[in-house]
């Protein structure tokens, strides 16, 4: 895979869509993050796992530009965190933390988090539908595009997908999602280029070998998709299987919904699954009027979702 | 057949249905072509959830006319949902086991708001397996998805209750009056935060969705500004609920914004006047004129009309030729929903050979249209209790297939009728095919799980419904043409004839064990010769990816 060819795509449309919008670049220099970036990564091993919030987060109350404290205050009354109560980043004086995010602040102080602030686009769409598709597709705000960033980054590395594959050199997923649908992201111009994963010891052997021509018509074109997804569920469905059945302890996880996508995600790559690309997805970020507690800020449905 | 397919060199600009380079040119013009069991199914397949046998006798033998006027009846209301949720864990103290819990609002225990909620969904899973034979409970879904909403974000059952009544009322009713029904609707009202909308905190949310979701949509002609956003949420301020009294219905007329509201040109410049007191409530006739003065909104929801209905993509040849004169129909009949049903279900579009088995199925489609298809029954002596947990089983698998009943993704609806390219496709992943057929196979093989009962599916029963059940060649034909709506090859149909045949080459040998069977049925030997080899059949046709069309 060639990592720098996925940067100069990623960064064109924004990494980490949801999780941080801002002002400035304060947290951003020093992260390994932005190192790992900037190094050649022509061959590697190495991951990348995005979060998607969905709701769409409060960046704002999430990395708090606290060097313009007053105006955000004067501009968000009913949600504004206090500022005392908000969390220091080591050699960090522009932005602050949320107070429910410890976990973030620490590893943020072992050098394992980076930040980036001021992603976004202009004319930002109010509409939670075309906004979401906006951070999905990577388009303008009113380009409508059919094909998902990475979908699109994966189709221009795999051109022929998914003819051919899997294949001695690539034989695992192009990209795994966990849950129960393929987000617009991993759409490409032919077809999906992800794979959805439920539970990845489960594996339904299908009875049907079906290879058979279908009717350049509307229902050949549905039938021939539901056949491809049908094959790719039997060949990948097994290696998923093969991969996590090779992990049989792992350290302990947050009982809770991202804790058990994540714990799935660490066994797949610990399991050598070859995999670059996965999503998972946190939901309840569309807060509206319960996303702080009137009598106490810090508190509400945006701080428990921050705990995670 | 006819077919009126035609080859087109240039690719629509605003079309995706160019990915194969097809589009179709028929329109509204009533259909005249040949009517049998196959035109027959395709209207009754897409109108209901599956083909029940009281479905076909129904229509047996009904001309096009016929069956659309049958079609479009409301359905008698199922009896209301009861307290079928009392357990070992659970017992409500205000509603005794078998009484109706839909008029009482407490809700401060967590196990007893949760059990009836599953109850209510169970409810609605119940309604939609017994369905008399019209598109009543078609349409309830439809709206359902269109105006979406969530149980479990409301917390508060007795108003999801009243507000599927409201759906269920209105399914065949008057969309503008449904759409005013729904804005007043408490569940609604809590679920877009109307309920807290007052003139000194604004809530943008429903004023919002009521135009973007629900009205005028985001097609390249909904030019409504983020301005008509803000001011449709000054209009609706006021509009709320009381929570002391069950969250009914509540004019707070001192949270309500009395000042002019101007909306901008896409509204015509509309002023809607600011009127004080009690009066301000009536502001939302004007708001509600406004909106439904604009042409995209009939057009918007023909669009997901026909999406719902007859195929996924809509091409500008569909638009031009279907979705404009539908629309221009629902404006004349001033919204009302039946003579735009009508059109469509009796138009050459509807009946176009391409529109056929080219949707694909929900899961509401794939498990309650097996259930209703294949004669699937309640375990003899299923108590309340045990019946409504099979109805629960239900909804948990249909919820791992992408669709949990009263509780779409969000407030948009299933990605199916509006992700743009995917639609319905987006019930197809390579985890929910593969839960599909274990779906099937369970019911085939080893019985359907819930609590404490197995369902099972009697196949020699559901084959004895058909014509000729001991011809193995004319068994598997009329099992094709009642479970597929696409036509399998003849390759699919050898192999289940060959299934039933065990490989053999005499059709008598099934024939023998088939009356066999039928002439000794006590005699278990007998009986599981002809079960086996219709399990192993039925698993097959069953995990077909044909079977997964509409």
């Amino acid at each position: 895979m060639k990592r720098r060819n996925f940067i100069k795509h990623a960064t064109r449309t924004a990494i980490l869509p949801a999780m941080i919008q801002g002002t400035g670049m304060a947290a951003f220099a020093k992260s390994p993050l932005m190192r790992a970036l900037h190094e050649d990564l022509e061959e590697t091993d190495r991951v990348l796992v995005l979060i998607y919030l969905g709701g769409g987060n409060d960046g704002l109350n999430s990395v708090i530009p606290v060097d313009q404290y007053d105006r955000l205050s004067k501009a968000r009354p009913d949600v504004i965190l206090p500022e005392n109560s908000l969390l220091n980043l080591d050699g960090v004086s522009e932005v602050k933390l949320h107070p429910a995010m410890s976990g973030l602040r620490n590893l943020y102080g072992e050098g394992k988090l980076g930040i980036i602030q001021n992603v976004g686009y202009p004319n930002q769409s109010y509409s939670h539908f075309r906004s979401t598709d906006i951070w999905m597709t990577g388009a303008d705000t009113d380009e409508l595009l059919p094909t998902g960033w990475l979908g699109r980054y994966l189709n221009a590395e795999y051109p022929n997908y998914p003819v051919e594959y899997p294949n001695p050199e690539v034989p695992d997923p192009l990209a795994i999602e966990i849950g129960y649908n393929l987000s617009v992201a991993f759409q490409g111009p032919v077809t999906g280029m992800g794979m959805v994963v439920g539970d990845p010891e489960w594996f339904y052997r299908l009875v049907n070998d079906v290879d058979e021509t279908t009717p350049n018509t509307q229902a050949g074109e549905k039938l021939k998709y539901i056949r491809l997804i049908t094959k790719q569920s039997q060949v990948y469905g097994e290696v998923i299987k093969n991969a996590a059945s090779k992990v049989t302890t792992q350290s302990t996880y947050p009982d809770n919904e991202l804790g058990e996508q994540l714990r799935i995600v660490a066994r797949l790559i610990a399991g050598g699954l070859k995999t670059r690309l996965y999503m998972v997805s946190l939901n309840g970020f569309d807060t509206h009027d319960a996303q702080v507690l009137g009598s106490d800020h810090r508190l509400g449905e945006h701080a428990n979702l921050c705990r995670h | 057949m006819k077919s009126s397919v035609t080859q087109k060199e240039s690719i629509p600009q605003r079309s995706n249905v160019g990915r194969f380079g097809r589009f179709l040119t028929t329109g509204l013009a009533p259909y005249s072509g040949e009517w049998t069991d196959q035109e027959r199914y395709h209207l009754l397949r897409r109108t209901m959830f599956g083909l029940s046998m009281d479905t076909l006798e129904a229509y047996h033998g009904l001309n096009l006319d016929q069956c659309i006027t049958t079609l479009l009846t409301k359905s008698p209301n199922p009896t209301v949902p009861v307290n079928d949720y009392n357990s070992v864990e659970i017992t409500d103290p205000l509603v005794p086991a078998g009484e109706t819990w839909i008029h009482n609002s407490e809700r401060n225990n967590d196990k007893i708001t949760s059990g009836r909620i599953v109850s209510l969904k169970s409810w609605w899973i119940g309604a939609m397996l017994d369905h008399p034979p019209t598109m009543h409970e078609k349409m309830i879904f439809f709206w359902h998805n269109h105006l979406a909403t969530q149980s479990w974000e409301v917390y508060w059952p007795h108003l999801t209750y009243r507000h599927f009544d409201k759906i269920r009322q209105n399914a065949f009713g008057n969309f503008k009056t449904l759409v005013k029904e729904i804005t007043l609707d408490p569940h609604m009202l809590l679920y877009l935060n109307g309920a807290l909308n007052r003139q000194e905190a604004p809530d943008e949310n429903y004023g919002r969705e009521l135009q973007e979701l629900f009205c005028i949509g985001k097609g390249p002609d909904a030019k409504f500004t983020e301005e008509d956003v803000q001011t449709a949420a000054r209009v609706l301020t006021g509009h709320s609920i009381d929570w002391d009294k069950g969250g009914e219905y509540l004019y707070r007329w001192y949270w309500h914004d009395s000042s002019d509201k101007q909306f901008s040109s896409f509204y015509g410049n509309t002023v809607i006047t600011g009127k004080e007191g009690e009066d301000g409530a009536k502001e939302l006739d004007d708001l509600i004129d406004m909106i439904f003065n604009q042409n995209e909104v009939a057009a918007f929801i023909i669009r997901k009309i026909y999406r719902m209905f007859v195929y996924s993509d809509i091409d500008e040849a569909t638009e031009e030729n279907v979705i404009a004169p539908l629309a221009a129909i629902f404006r004349e009949a001033d919204y009302e929903v039946i003579p735009v049903l009508q059109s469509l279900l009796k138009s050459e579009h509807f009946f176009d050979i391409a529109n056929r088995g080219a949707l694909i199925k929900t899961p509401l489609d794939f498990m309650i249209g097996f259930w209703r298809t294949g004669g699937v029954k309640m375990p003899s002596g299923a108590n309340l209790v045990q019946r409504r947990q099979i109805r629960t089983s239900m909804l948990w698998t249909m919820s791992t297939l992408g669709a949990e009943a009263m509780d779409p993704p969000n407030v948009a609806g299933y990605p199916a009728y509006y992700q743009f390219p995917q639609f319905d496709r987006d019930w197809i992943t390579t985890n929910s095919i593969t839960t599909r057929a274990l779906i099937t196979d369970s019911f085939v093989y080893w019985g359907y799980w819930s609590e404490d009962l197995l369902t099972t599916i009697d196949l020699i029963e559901h084959c004895a419904t058909l014509p000729n059940p001991e011809d193995p060649e004319k068994l598997v034909d009329g099992l094709l043409g009642l479970h597929l709506a696409f036509p399998a090859s003849e390759a699919v149909r050898q192999r289940m004839i060959s299934t039933l045949l065990t490989g053999q080459q005499n059709n008598y040998y099934w024939t023998s064990a088939w009356f066999d069977h039928r002439d000794n049925p006590a005699d278990a030997m007998k009986k599981a010769t002809v079960e086996l080899r219709l399990k192993v059949m039925f698993q097959f046709l069953l995990q077909l990816s044909e079977y997964h069309l509409l």
